[in-house]
């Protein structure tokens, strides 16, 4: 009974953190610089390792897909298969996941060592609202970050399975890029769009909330990153199965 | 007439009750010194005043105004009027001092860069810390750390001081400064505060030396007659969640035996 109590607890305290973070969007004062800054350091710092995840998920696809391909005499769906694949559903996950690694773990740690040097008690006690300061700037950030950075995985995805294909498979270089952009249509754009809106916002809050929830000094800094990953990944492929089911039942 | 009065407040951590029905007033430009072991409630009793912890039962009333039901916003009018010094001084370390002192003006509006500059420059002159005002906190001591705390706290001119032991684990000299930070504001500014401290010497500075301020402005601190008791500085001993000894300095007045052996 305790452990629901416990899990009822901490779900009300991660809403109501959440709400105050986006109300706080429409509250003075707001904090643009800080804002920019947290895009810069989870969004443009985070570019080259969804580059390579999205390279090199790209080409494995094209390798592990073609034997398949081959045997239905349908290699020529390459760019279709890979398109669609990335698109709605690998880029977004892989994307989301690599910055709730990432970017989760950094917003987890830092706010959890603000809070156990007092640097968070400081801030109040100047005047500062924290949610304001430090979870605001942070959630815009990865819930705009983390469409952007998909869209990036997703055309460095098309481009590693372009490379296995060409070189692989000798599949004609029109043809994979012309049966690539012919699977893209409006759902699937949206699709690919939606998803990761709402998997920045889990890794952003997520990160907050173990950051700021840090309780007994460095260990505990220690184990509440590792939690904030750990629950980040996890909410990000529960959201995912239902998002997926959401917008299979209401535009396909 | 009282700044801070608590009433009747409760407060437990789990199973341990740090506060239990206590009561307590520091009147206008009075220093109280808190004396008490770990755990006592002491650094509780300063998270209070600035609303950064609530009392389970009671009421902590702030310059007239009752602030223990207050939301965090309605608190934020009442924090501008207190500044805090945090045990290892809590510097923002992704900031540099200069934005570490000016960091409570800055955030609120109506104020120039020229007019904060000065003010910051003023205040570290006051620390004696105005070389160090490029640095960052890890290229601090802990001393200077303390001492840009201070500054840091000074900053929106407050007429609360609340100081959680700021001379602990500090080398003799820079405690002594500390020490002199504390009195020039309670002797020459008739700042009202709360001091928590185990430190020894600190106490026997504070209740036996006073500054005064001569003519060319250079600031003096003179021992005063072992026969008298400041009237604004009073000592508060804490245990078992109340008051156990209330008065002058105990280490000259006695106390009980619970008094004389903790400051022996």
């Amino acid at each position: 009974m305790d452990f629901l109590y416990k899990i009822l607890y901490e779900v009300e305290e991660y809403v109501t953190l959440t709400i105050r973070s986006v109300t706080n969007i429409f509250r003075r004062p707001r904090y643009i610089q800080d804002t920019f800054q947290q895009m810069e350091t989870i969004g443009v710092r985070s570019v080259l390792i969804v580059v390579l995840v999205g390279f090199f998920t790209g080409g494995v696809l094209a390798l592990q897909t073609s034997k398949s391909l081959k045997a239905f005499g349908a290699v020529n769906l390459m760019g279709q298969l890979i398109s669609l694949s990335l698109i709605r559903e690998m880029g977004p996950v892989l994307t989301a996941l690599m910055l709730a690694g990432r970017a989760g773990s950094g917003i987890a740690s830092e706010l959890g060592s603000m809070v156990v040097t007092e640097q968070i008690s400081a801030m109040r006690a100047l005047g500062t609202d924290p949610v304001k300061k430090l979870v605001t700037p942070r959630v815009i950030a990865c819930t705009t970050m983390v469409p952007l950075l998909t869209v990036i995985a997703d055309v460095f995805g098309l481009v590693g399975g372009w490379i296995v294909s060409f070189y692989n498979l000798r599949l004609n270089t029109a043809l994979y890029w012309n049966e690539a952009f012919r699977a893209i249509d409006y759902n699937v754009v949206l699709e690919g769009l939606m998803k990761p809106v709402v998997f920045g916002f889990i890794v952003g809050s997520v990160g907050c909330y173990y950051g700021l929830g840090t309780r007994g000094g460095t260990r505990g800094v220690g184990r509440n990153t590792t939690q904030a990953v750990v629950t980040a990944s996890i909410l990000v492929i529960v959201a995912d199965f239902f998002l997926g089911k959401l917008i299979l039942e209401l535009w396909h | 007439m009282s700044v801070i009065r608590f009433e009747n407040v409760t407060k437990k951590y789990e199973d341990h009750t740090v506060l239990e029905d206590f009561d307590m007033e520091v009147r206008r430009g009075e220093t109280m010194v808190l004396l008490g072991g770990s755990g006592s409630g002491k650094s509780t009793i300063l998270k209070m005043v600035v609303g950064l912890v609530s009392p389970d039962s009671g009421s902590v009333f702030v310059d007239g105004e009752e602030i223990t039901r207050l939301r965090e916003d309605d608190l934020m009018p009442i924090r501008r009027k207190i500044g805090i010094v945090f045990q290892e001084g809590a510097l923002f370390d992704s900031l540099t001092v200069w934005e570490n002192v000016a960091y409570r003006v800055i955030e609120s509006d109506g104020y120039t860069m020229d007019q904060i500059d000065d003010w910051v420059y003023r205040l570290l002159g006051f620390v004696g810390l105005q070389n160090a005002i490029d640095k960052m906190p890890t290229e601090l001591s802990g001393g200077m750390k303390r001492r840009v705390a201070i500054a840091r706290a000074l900053m929106g001119s407050p007429r609360i001081m609340l100081y959680d032991e700021p001379t602990a684990g500090l080398d003799p000299i820079t405690s002594r400064i500390t020490c002199e930070l504390i009195m020039r504001l309670r002797d020459l500014e008739g700042v009202t505060g709360i001091l928590v401290t185990n430190d020894l010497q600190a106490v026997r500075a504070l209740s036996g030396e006073v500054s005064t301020k001569a003519p060319d402005g250079t600031v003096d601190f003179k021992p005063v007659d072992p026969e008298t008791t400041l009237r604004n500085t009073r000592f508060v001993m804490i245990k078992d969640g109340r008051i156990h000894y209330e008065g002058g300095d105990p280490s000259r007045e006695g106390g009980d035996e619970y008094v004389r052996e903790f400051l022996a």
